[in-house]
């Protein structure tokens, strides 16, 4: 793409976020001629480039929407809550727009805008009345770019000077022109790629690290020839690398650009009046800590207006003022950057709190007798967990603040609330300024060094030579009745090295997610004692269940290649007491198909001692229907990817009815998993489809909730078979 | 008199893309010495630091606008001398009016090319090829 409209584009997308931001602001305060001039102008920019680029559709949009900004200016037209919508819906065309022209490299994708334009042009020669915004359907913008904004090339505002750079953020109280922030001065900074940036700080890491090793060669010479300089040369280094920090840095307020839209259309759609404050936007962090909150921080500010603040008629009967107040303030405190998300709402009722977690099975009437309310607050952070009366468009699908709070924690950071009923909700994050710099911990393994990062570490244990025990070949901890898989770090990195006995006693307890452990499980002879492990804990909560609950687990191909599976299995269930024919084994199919005698003979093991095995993912593997037959598995499972078309894909739905029925003439039970809705369920029922699975059923939860919604779940059956 | 394709051509305009499609024309048409100011006041601190055969100005700018750094330049002992040409994207007979009574020596409408850019600029400072 030619960088001229690549720079326009970046350009545009800041202007258009811009006027965004103010077109918000003008709602509050229509009469604000200075704002409504500064809209103007960015739009009118846009519009006047246009015709330089080439850019026709854009142009055509800009215009329309200029126009009305004119009539705005020239006091004809009042900016009601209706034209400004309206003039919304026209900053999200041209975001639209130019979001398609970043992906067609440079070229404006063919649209139709005229019903836009229709309307903005209707309201600029002032002789129909505005059709509310919300009845005109603004195309959405490329499935591949949701985020518009982000679509732009990867730049980073330097400012060259000590002033701060601009503030995007704008937000302010009704009536407060005075906090709007200025755009800064375009002539005190430029911009450089991110790469360049990246570049240059891993440049200057590698000065710092030489610099160092020097100092510490030349420290024992007393050479004041090498010394001085060396002095010099190491002062340069460490202002070059603090410099190169703050180039990193950004604003706040960047994280924050959107939120004043993102309330205000809230509050029109909850019906809720909303009043957003941003204190601190100019308190810097670097920019990778800064992607990373964005996404939490929305989904923070949603759940204060969806959840938090009550609606207006709420708020008067509590004698409060109609309209809730959502608060963010930013500050540094101690290395650390602290940020507010307060809201004057009804707080979190913690009666309630405690009622669903009982009913839910997470706490038992006891414990939670011996909770205080902070702690039984608390748990919104854990899984699943969400007070929402009911699911609505904007939160409460029980996937909330437990994402908030992985995300934050695994950049370092805490999150923590204090809330009183009726008087609001305050949530603080405590995040690290920098990722740049990173505090480790430097352990030793075959004669080598090496840093984990602190935050990767939960603990160090000086292990008895009791605590590390041996099952299936690999080496495992035992530390507070947990086992946990042990490996050694030379072994892991592929380090040669002679064996030191008694000399690996120091362990470091780390926490390490899905995405980064399996892989790294399944490279080592250690998937045979997680499966068993996951087996045993699925199987312990399944003993307190009734014996029509039976329990399925996925078992990888690399434990079912083990010929001791079927016994070590058997085990387990016997120490917990469960029957076997309560125990269902799924295999991929891919997996089975990879040594199908051998999967064959592992299968008849499993079914001679009554446990079923279901081949998953049937359908997208080459199993052929004899080895089907021969294979004696009990139960197929219908993939999701044929299950979740079934609706709108015809051939989906012929290879699902297939397998169903399949299944069925084999005598086979037949699971459908990935059913998302009633239909879906209606039309695999219609098939006789004996089970179902997915988030129509239920979503994934902790076990101690299993009682519980089972309870529920029946309930609902009932009300279904009778009602 | 023949024009010199070395003479100094200052842009004014707050908006990046702008002055750099503006930039492109002017070096196009065979000029080398461009230099750029980011708003009215930087143009007047540039003006005075050194001077300018033409400025091609942005009408519509803040705090100053194209039609203000007109005025201010005119109105000062040292660069009232100095050819004018506004740019901007409305032609509404009251702007340009304005704009002749502030004594700009041209007006050139957005979107516009090098041969019209050329056309307008030799009608204020001469003949080129």
């Amino acid at each position: 793409m030619d960088d001229l409209i690549r720079d326009f584009l970046t350009e545009t997308t800041e202007s258009i976020g811009q006027a965004d931001n103010d077109l918000v602001s003008l709602e509050q305060n229509p009469e604000d001629g200075e704002l409504i001039g500064r809209i103007f102008r960015l739009v009118h920019t846009v519009k006047g480039t246009c015709g330089f680029l080439g850019l026709p559709r854009l142009e055509k949009v800009a215009h329309a929407a200029e126009n009305v900004l004119g009539r705005f200016r020239e006091k004809s037209l009042a900016p009601t809550e209706d034209s400004i919508g309206l003039v919304l819906k026209a900053m999200d065309s041209i975001k639209t727009i130019v979001a398609g022209i970043e992906q067609a490299d440079g070229v404006e994708h063919a649209g139709d805008d005229s019903a836009l334009i229709a309307h903005l042009d209707a309201l600029y020669h002032g002789n129909a009345t505005p059709a509310p915004a919300a009845d005109i359907a603004v195309e959405p913008p490329p499935a591949a770019a949701p985020e518009q904004i982000e679509a732009a090339p990867p730049s980073v505002a330097v400012a060259t000077s000590e002033a701060t750079a601009s503030v995007a953020a704008s937000a302010k109280s009704a009536g407060d022109a005075a906090q709007t922030t200025q755009p800064q001065a375009a002539g005190q900074s430029i911009r450089v790629s991110l790469d360049l940036l990246e570049g240059l700080m891993t440049t200057v890491s590698e000065l710092v690290l030489t610099r160092n090793q020097l100092l510490q060669a030349l420290r024992a010479q007393d050479n004041p020839v090498v010394q001085v300089p060396l002095q010099r040369l190491s002062q340069i280094a460490s202002e070059l690398q603090e410099g190169i920090m703050r180039t990193r840095m950004q604003p706040i307020g960047s994280a924050w650009s959107k939120l004043p839209r993102l309330v205000r259309d809230l509050s029109v759609e909850l019906g809720k009046k909303i009043d957003l404050q941003m204190n601190g936007a100019e308190t810097e962090l670097d920019r990778q800590v800064l992607e990373l909150i964005r996404d939490p921080l929305t989904h923070m500010v949603r759940n204060s207006a969806d959840h938090g603040l009550e609606t207006g008629a709420e708020r008067l009967a509590a004698g409060k003022a109609e309209s809730g107040t959502i608060t963010l303030n930013a500050y540094h405190k101690g290395g650390h950057i602290i940020i507010e998300v307060r809201d004057d709402g009804r707080g979190l009722p913690a009666d309630k709190i405690k009622r669903k977690a009982i009913q839910s099975g997470i706490l038992t009437e006891a414990e939670a007798a011996q909770m205080s309310p902070q702690q039984l607050q608390a748990l919104i952070f854990r899984a699943g967990f969400s007070t929402a009366e009911k699911v609505t468009a904007v939160s409460g699908r029980g996937v909330g603040m437990d994402v908030v709070r992985t995300n934050i924690e695994r950049i370092g950071g805490s999150i923590e609330l204090d809330s009183r009923e009726g008087g609001g909700t305050a949530f603080f994050i405590k995040i690290p300024l920098t990722l740049a710099i990173v505090s480790a911990l430097i352990v030793e393994a075959a004669g080598q060094r090496f840093a984990i990062p602190q935050i990767a570490v939960s603990e160090l244990v000086l292990a008895r030579a009791d605590q590390v025990e041996e099952i299936g070949g690999a080496a495992v901890l035992r530390l507070r009745n947990r086992l946990l898989p042990l490996a050694k770090l030379a072994d892991t990195l592929g380090i040669d090295h002679p064996v030191e006995a008694g000399k690996n006693n120091l362990i470091v307890v780390a926490q390490v997610y899905p995405d980064k452990f399996i892989p790294l499980v399944e490279r080592r002879p250690l998937m045979l004692p997680l499966t068993l492990d996951v087996a045993g804990r699925a199987l312990a909560a399944a003993a307190g269940l009734p014996e029509s609950v039976s329990v399925a687990i996925n078992v990888p191909p690399i434990c079912l290649a083990d010929a001791h599976f079927p016994d070590l299995l058997m085990d387990i269930a016997s120490q917990h007491r469960v029957q076997p024919t309560r125990i269902t084994v799924e295999i991929t199919e891919t997996a089975a198909m990879a040594d199908p005698v051998f999967t064959a003979a592992q299968v008849t093991r499993l079914r001679i001692k009554g446990v079923q095995v279901s081949l998953d993912d049937f359908g997208t593997g080459y199993a052929s229907l004899v080895e089907l037959y021969r294979m004696l598995v009990s139960v197929i499972k219908v993939d999701r990817s044929f299950v979740m078309k079934l609706l709108r894909d015809k051939d989906a739905k012929a290879i699902a009815k297939a397998i169903v029925r399949l299944g069925s003439s084999l005598d086979l039970k037949v699971v459908a998993e990935g059913v998302e809705n009633l239909e879906t369920l209606s039309l695999l029922r219609s098939w006789n489809c004996d089970l179902a699975q997915g988030y129509h059923i239920a979503r994934p939860m902790p076990a101690e909730a299993l009682p519980g919604w089972i309870k529920s779940w029946e309930e609902k059956l009932s009300i279904h078979t009778f009602g | 008199m023949a024009v010199s394709k070395d003479m100094e051509i200052l842009i004014v305009d707050d908006y990046a893309t702008m002055r750099r499609i503006m930039k492109n024309l002017l070096v196009q048409l065979g000029f080398k010495n461009v230099s750029e100011a980011t708003d009215g006041g930087d143009a007047i601190n540039k003006l005075r630091i050194k001077a300018a055969g033409l400025v091609i100005s942005d009408w519509n700018m803040e705090p100053m606008t194209g039609l203000q750094l007109l005025k201010e330049i005119r109105a000062d002992a040292k660069l009232k001398e100095v050819p004018f040409i506004m740019v901007t994207a409305e032609s509404k007979t009251d702007n340009v009016v304005a704009a002749k009574a502030a004594g700009v020596n041209n007006y050139i409408v957005k979107p516009f090319n090098a041969e019209t850019l050329k056309t307008k600029m030799q009608s204020v400072i001469g003949a080129f090829d």
